[in-house]
């Protein structure tokens, strides 16, 4: 459901049925919001368990903006994935251990995303891929390929302009496309 | 794109494509801690939901009544206002206060409909 479409949030309904105490709201809610948020975090962190980690603080932090929440002001689904696209960046941030202002982007091309390539199944040559890539392009990509959001949609979740999101996602496939030349042969690809 | 050192769009699009269409799936131990964390952060004083009205109508009268307090206090209201009527229909002379406060003890009743009323009242209030 894309960001700008007009339509009913379902999801801010059920949010505040749970305000108003109805726990079955709850559970629809989390059948609705769960395996999205865990396909970009696991996708974001190549990591299953820091992924379950952080759904469950992403949803932790919704329940308790729940008694405040203002229908209109934003989709629930976008908030989530705002919430959840910012916990894996602090993980990603963690992991390099550098201050999170101290941050440079990457070469998009780096010789040792190929390395790591070789020998890789076509989903686990993808993952490498997009985890040779910067974040906010990492982000962008699966967001709109993966999770298939519009690009108002994304330029919300990174809080950036729509320009900035496809100059985002040109760099993202531009880099894809050079990290997995090589692996044409493991991704079942031919070459013309 | 048709370069020799990159993927085409095409050939990209297709990972892509299926990648999307290999989403992980939560489990049920994920899902039961997400259920105990929703019903643990539940709020204590759950946020009202916007009241309903019957047959999409306000009622005047059921507005009046909610706001002296009920049933309870419309009935204490309407004792009262009998009970002022009966005595402005009465001889003024028969039930002047130091009278009604020397009857009250022999049973005329007006006594009796007064406290009554005022407690129903207060018990509505």
């Amino acid at each position: 459901m894309a960001f700008d479409d007009g339509s009913t949030d379902e999801d801010a309904a059920l949010l505040v049925r749970y305000a108003s105490g109805d726990h079955e709201a709850a559970r629809l809610l989390l059948a609705r919001l769960t395996p999205m948020l865990l396909s970009l975090a696991q996708r974001m962190l190549g990591d299953r368990a820091e992924a379950e980690d952080v759904v469950q603080e992403a949803m932790l932090k919704l329940w308790r903006q729940a008694p405040d929440w203002q229908p209109g002001r934003a989709r629930v689904s976008t908030w989530a994935y705002r919430v959840a696209a910012n916990l894996c960046t602090d993980r990603l941030r963690r992991r390099l251990g550098q201050p999170l202002d101290g941050i440079a982007e990457p070469e998009d091309d780096r010789p040792s995303v190929e390395a790591q390539l070789m020998g890789a199944d076509r989903q686990t040559a993808l993952q490498v891929a997009l985890d040779g890539l910067p974040e906010r392009q990492r982000l962008a990509i699966v967001l709109r390929h993966i999770e298939g959001r519009s690009n108002p949609e994304i330029a919300t979740v990174l809080d950036v302009s729509v320009e900035a999101v496809e100059s985002l996602l040109a760099r993202g496939r531009r880099g894809l496309a050079s990290a997995l030349v090589h692996q044409r042969g493991a991704l079942g690809l031919t070459e013309d | 794109m048709d370069r020799k050192d990159m993927l085409s769009d095409a050939e990209l699009d297709a990972l892509l494509h299926a990648a999307s269409q290999d989403r992980p799936e939560p489990g049920p131990d994920l899902m039961a801690r997400l259920v105990a964390d929703a019903t643990d952060a539940m709020p204590d004083r759950p946020v009202a939901a916007a009241p309903r009205r019957a047959n999409g109508r306000s009622s005047a009268f059921a507005g009046f009544a909610a706001f002296i307090g009920g049933w309870r206090g419309a009935a204490a209201l309407t004792a009262c206002a009998v009970a002022g009527l009966w005595i402005g229909f009465t001889d003024p002379a028969a039930f002047d206060t130091y009278n009604l406060l020397q009857t009250e003890e022999e049973g005329l009743g007006l006594g009796l409909v007064s406290v009554s009323g005022l407690e129903l009242l207060a018990e509505g209030s």
